[in-house]
């Protein structure tokens, strides 16, 4: 086999979302899959990745490094390596954008913001153990005011004076909603003071790195026009959506696991002595 | 060999304590910060023990009946102990010293006094020495519990008793030194969770047999054949403190591939990295030694120049590439002095990891990833 | 401008002289027309700004901060800030005295009377420390050492050649200088003594202690004659303390007042305003005119007693409340009001029974910082509150802590457990905080302090 038929894959398994991403030796993209998460992660790597495959036309044994990243990443079977999304979603934004030097994630459970150069994660925060800051935040005011989360975007961009939140508990903010609800404030003045409070959190989270464009904006919270916005406001800088937010975990984890894969090889070294397989899609792991 | 003796020994030492208690010989307890000098009560006849129980979240949520959250989970662990009354180190204690040191374990201690089960002695601790009076202070009260623990034991505390206790405890301070220092080799003949476990027995167990063990640890480290320089991440770990039983973070370092060579805690490299003097008067010595001798802790007074000039100094010395700040919630000083010294690491490109833990696993849960990730980042591989 | 002027007590002349002056402090410390708008109301809406006395009262608080504001311009050549340093008032006083060229204050009192009492524009200076060390969150550091470094960092008040603190009962405010040295190149000092005193050593342990503090305060003029060349003289503090004294007994009346009278004639609110008034930089002069100030406001509501005049409706619950009142925000006391709880005393006023006849001025207030409810352990405490309820015969204990001091925070649910058990009255534990308006949660503390007064009702019939 020649290096030209090598490919190599990265699967991103998050808490809500699994993505996977098969490149060739040019880095092309062969194939991309995004999946809920469910309960059972092992079977699901299985399951995303034999999907994969049949998309991108290749068989396992064409794969030749594979790299877990996200939450799950230990229970990825097939793995060569765990790295963290972190260091992933780093290269894989830096991939489309070079130029990268802050990267700020929003998810469900826990917002990130990394600090990058030249396609380096230098630093990095990630929220407390509180859920202020987080989509999951996001979540509870939209049911607090009946809203869909979907929704909150458009309808903030409305406001014409946006209300103060004032304070950055989850439990606070929301007593707070409800009183200016009962104020009689316009929905679309409370929800963009939400999506203020939110953006202002994150972008404490910044203090002290180097906030210069390209900003980017990744994680689900990133499809909120109105968050996008805020966090503008917030940085006091452009903040950029990637096309894709979703897949940069994944296609980083790839484009390190060609990285090592081949400067393994350049130095003679075995990369796997097994042949990889898929092994059956079993809730028990079964032993070959 | 010294482990097993030694996790032996640790396994029997209640039963020690007991047997000790029925005889009428006295225990000890203090709260660490590196104020209590043990020898003073090892010269008494009495037998120390410096209680740091803390990582587990039963005795921190138990004390919440008598303090709010804002008090530290390891001053609240040390209530939470006397509390919940199951720690048979805790429970043998026949006077509890505890010294004025930050507000944390001053309230604990305030908690306890006001409890009435145990009888505490305070030990004021001056915040700062560049006075005369303050230093004064400080050997007042070392003499004030010097006269505390001859009444409580029935035994006089000679000079010759003292210089002996000194002698002893410096010898033991001797080998964690050299065995700490040992550390600077690449790789490092021990890894960071044995030593800081060494340390925390060194709080309980017989300080005879404790130096014993170390010198003889300290010599199998001397000739163990170490495999070539690896290349795993050399870090130093930074904070208030580690309770014995705090090893989650610790634990998740090393299964990470990285490899902590030293770290600056309380009951660290503070209490072992000097000896002490045992001439003149020997309380006015020991005042000397524990008060202005040694590197301060962040809640002392203008300490923040010192602890960081010592800090880059350990970076320097032990080869380090990366400091891991690992603090507990409401740490007030170390919380403000962490920013301080982020901003100094990251204009020298050190990198630079800050974890809290207020004992709980919810506080833990990220951990591993950003551990793991600090890791991908010193070790710049990818 | 002028409206807002007579409202804090300038009389007509007095404001003509002195727009140009407030008209640049307000400037620099970006004080709008908009802001002076809110003022005016809050000052109706909070403040019984129609006694003479009171207005006179926020006249003094107005002056300082524009003084601490306009220092340089004023040609004051040293700067000396004391942050909650105990004794600093009368070091103040003393230089303000004595010295034209020194200004030194503990600049945080009467700016947190203007910035947030009247102006409730006080959190975005906190927001600007959270930027800083002073981070926000769990782990909960003191907003009232926010706002020292909040608005030095937004230079509100200039640099100063020396900058002290004392570590009395915190560790957070002297680690704050600690950084401000390092980060902003300041000189400090550390006004420190040892909180060691056991339960079976009172009084003789406050002599110690109180030794070690008057030696570290003695330390404390040696460094300000370093830095300002100024001696300040035993004489000079005797003078000070009894001006000090005489506006203390003044408020003391003030306060007897409050606890004999049904309805109370005065909020709890106000308890804040005595508090700053007492800890400001006044020279001898200013310290008569403060006592004037006290002294009309005593008769005004000696009128409303009276005339049977109150703040809350006869026959309220009387309850004893912990710390002093909210240093930047007054809606907790107006809620009190509202609900019909009459705060009758603040614990933070008790003091241990314990007099030191020493003629060194040191010794003297050293002692009387150590006696003081919260500069004494808890197991001394709580038998000092407790005989404080015996003698006011209060109904209950708002005991609200201050969620950001480990000190007080930490004395909090002891001293519930006690109170209950001792006294049998209902404690209402509030957590709250000193300086932060944003821990003002309007909804949530009137349901609490409605059921609270239930109790109190409740068992009061029961008696």
């Amino acid at each position: 086999m020649s290096i030209s038929d090598l490919y190599y894959a990265g699967i991103d398994l998050g808490s809500t979302m699994t993505k996977l991403v098969i490149i060739d030796s040019d880095e092309n993209i062969c194939a991309r899959i995004i999946h809920h998460s469910g309960a059972e992660h092992r079977r699901l790597a299985n399951k995303v990745m034999e999907e994969a495959l049949e998309q991108s036309g290749l068989a396992i044994k064409n794969i030749d490094y594979v790299v877990a990243t996200g939450y799950g990443r230990m229970v990825v079977p097939f793995a060569d390596r765990q790295i963290t999304e972190l260091t992933c979603h780093t290269r894989g934004l830096f991939q489309y954008f070079p130029k990268v030097r802050l990267a700020i994630d929003i998810g469900g459970q826990d917002s990130k913001v990394l600090q990058i150069s030249n396609g380096k994660l230098l630093d990095f925060t990630m929220n407390d153990k509180c859920a202020a800051g987080t989509g999951r935040f996001l979540e509870i005011i939209a049911g607090t005011l009946n809203l869909k989360i979907d929704d909150l975007g458009d309808l903030s961009l409305k406001s014409r004076q946006k209300v103060q939140i004032s304070s950055t508990c989850t439990v606070f903010a929301q007593q707070e909603v409800i009183k200016r609800l009962s104020e009689g404030l316009p929905l679309e003045d409370i929800v963009a003071g939400i999506h203020n409070a939110i953006a202002g959190r994150v972008a404490r989270m910044a203090d002290g790195f180097v906030i210069e464009p390209d900003v980017l904006f990744t994680g689900g919270v990133a499809k909120n026009i109105g968050v996008v916005k805020a966090l503008e406001k917030n940085l006091g800088c452009s903040v950029l959506v990637p096309a894709e937010p979703l897949l940069s975990g994944a296609l980083g984890a790839a484009l390190l696991g060609k990285k090592i894969a081949q400067n393994a090889r350049n130095k003679g070294e075995v990369i796997r002595s097994v042949e990889r397989r898929l092994t059956e899609a079993t809730f028990f792991e079964k032993r070959d | 060999m010294e482990d097993i003796l030694l996790s032996d020994h640790f396994k029997n030492r209640p039963a020690q304590l007991r047997e000790a208690r029925r005889k009428g010989i006295k225990v000890i307890g203090y709260f660490p910060g590196n104020y209590v000098p043990e020898e003073l009560i090892y010269a008494a006849g009495a037998i120390p023990i410096c209680l740091t129980a803390g990582g587990g979240p039963k005795p921190a949520d138990a004390a919440l009946s008598s303090v709010p959250q804002i008090i530290c989970p390891f001053a609240r662990a040390q209530i939470g102990e006397m509390l919940l009354k199951e720690n048979p180190f805790y429970n043998s204690i026949d006077l509890l010293i505890a010294p004025i040191t930050c507000q944390h374990l001053k309230k604990a201690a305030e908690v306890l006094e006001y409890n009435g089960e145990l009888e505490i002695f305070k030990l004021g601790i001056p915040h700062q020495h560049d006075q005369d009076f303050q230093l004064e202070y400080f050997t007042d009260r070392l003499r004030a519990l010097k006269i505390r623990l001859q009444k409580i034991t029935g035994n006089e505390i000679t000079d010759e008793k003292l210089k002996n206790a000194i002698e002893l405890y410096n010898k033991m301070r001797y080998y964690l030194r050299q065995i700490n220092l040992k550390r600077r080799q690449n790789p490092s003949p021990i890894n960071a969770l044995d030593f800081i476990r060494l340390n925390h027995a060194s709080f309980y167990v017989d300080p005879i047999f404790m130096v014993e063990t170390l010198a003889s640890i300290d010599s199998g480290l001397s000739f163990k054949q170490m495999p070539s320089a690896s290349n795993k991440p050399r870090l130093l770990l930074l904070g208030p403190c580690i309770g014995s039983g705090d090893y989650t973070v610790l634990e998740m370092v090393k299964a990470a591939g990285g490899e902590i060579v030293a770290e600056e805690i309380y009951e660290g490299m503070r209490n072992y990295w000097q000896d002490l003097g045992i001439k003149g008067d020997l309380i006015e010595s020991l005042a000397r030694g524990f008060l202005i001798n040694r590197l301060p802790p962040a809640f002392m007074r203008n300490s923040t120049k010192d602890r960081l000039d010592f800090t880059l100094k350990l970076i320097k010395d032990f080869k380090v590439e990366g400091v891991i700040w690992y603090q507990i919630l409401c740490c007030e000083t170390y919380d403000s002095e962490s920013y301080y010294f982020s901003h100094k690491f990251k204009e020298q490109n050190i990198p630079f990891l800050f974890l809290e833990s207020d004992y709980s696993t919810s506080a833990t849960s990220q951990f591993k990833t950003r551990i793991e990730a600090f890791m991908e980042i010193v070790n710049g591989e990818i | 401008m002028k409206e807002f002027l007579k409202l804090c007590g300038y009389e007509d002349k007095e404001i003509e002289l002195e727009l140009p002056r407030v008209r640049k402090a307000f400037e620099k410390t970006a004080i709008t027309s908009e802001d002076i708008e809110r003022g005016k109301q809050r000052l109706k809406k909070y403040y019984d700004i129609e006694l003479k006395g009171v207005r006179k009262a926020f006249r003094l608080c107005l002056k300082e901060f524009i003084n601490s504001v306009l220092v340089k311009e004023d040609g004051k050549n040293k700067i000396i800030y004391g942050f909650m340093t105990p004794g600093m008032d009368v070091f103040g006083s003393v230089l303000a005295t004595q010295s034209r060229e020194i200004f030194a204050v503990h600049h945080c009192w009467a700016f947190h009377i203007v910035y947030g009492c009247i102006f409730d524009k006080i959190v975005p200076v906190f927001e600007d420390a959270e930027k800083k060390w002073l981070k926000a969150g769990l782990v909960a550091h003191c907003a009232n050492v926010k706002s020292m470094l909040g608005p030095y960092a937004l230079g509100y008040f200039p640099k100063p050649d020396l900058l002290i603190t004392a570590g009395f009962l915190c560790e957070t405010s002297p680690k704050t200088i600690d950084l401000m040295q390092e980060v902003y190149d300041i000189p400090t000092y550390y006004f420190d003594a040892c909180q060691d005193r056991e339960i079976t050593e009172y009084p003789e342990a406050t002599r110690r202690v109180a030794e070690l503090a008057a030696k570290s305060a003695r330390g404390l003029s040696r460094k300000i004659q370093e830095v300002t060349g100024f001696e300040i003289k035993d004489d000079m503090l005797a003078e000070v303390m009894d001006a000090k004294g005489r506006l203390n007994t003044a408020l003391g009346k003030v306060r007897k007042l409050i606890q004999n009278s049904d309805p109370i004639p005065l909020s709890s609110a106000f308890e804040n305003i005595w508090m700053c008034l007492k800890n400001l930089t006044m020279s001898i002069d200013e310290l008569d005119e403060a006592l004037e100030a006290i002294n009309i406001l005593v008769e005004e509501l000696q009128n409303r007693v009276d005339s049977g005049t109150g703040v809350v409706a006869k026959g309220s619950p009387r309850v004893l409340a912990t710390l002093p009142s909210g240093q930047t925000d007054p809606r907790l006391d107006l809620l009190l009001c509202e609900t019909g709880i009459a705060v009758v005393a603040l614990d933070y006023l008790f003091r241990l029974p314990y007099i030191d006849n020493d003629k060194d001025p040191y010794i003297q207030f050293a002692t009387e910082i150590l006696c003081q409810s919260m500069g004494t352990p808890l197991v001394r405490r709580i038998p000092l509150i407790i005989d404080g309820c015996k003698q006011l015969k209060v109904d209950g204990v708002l005991n609200k802590y201050h969620v950001g001091c480990r000190t007080v925070a930490g004395d909090a649910l002891i001293i519930e457990q006690s109170i209950k058990k001792e006294l049998g009255i209902p404690v209402l534990t509030l957590e709250w905080e000193n300086f932060d308006p944003r821990v003002h949660n309007e909804e949530l503390f009137r349901k609490k302090l409605e059921v609270f007064k239930m109790m109190m009702l409740k068992n009061k019939d029961r008696k």
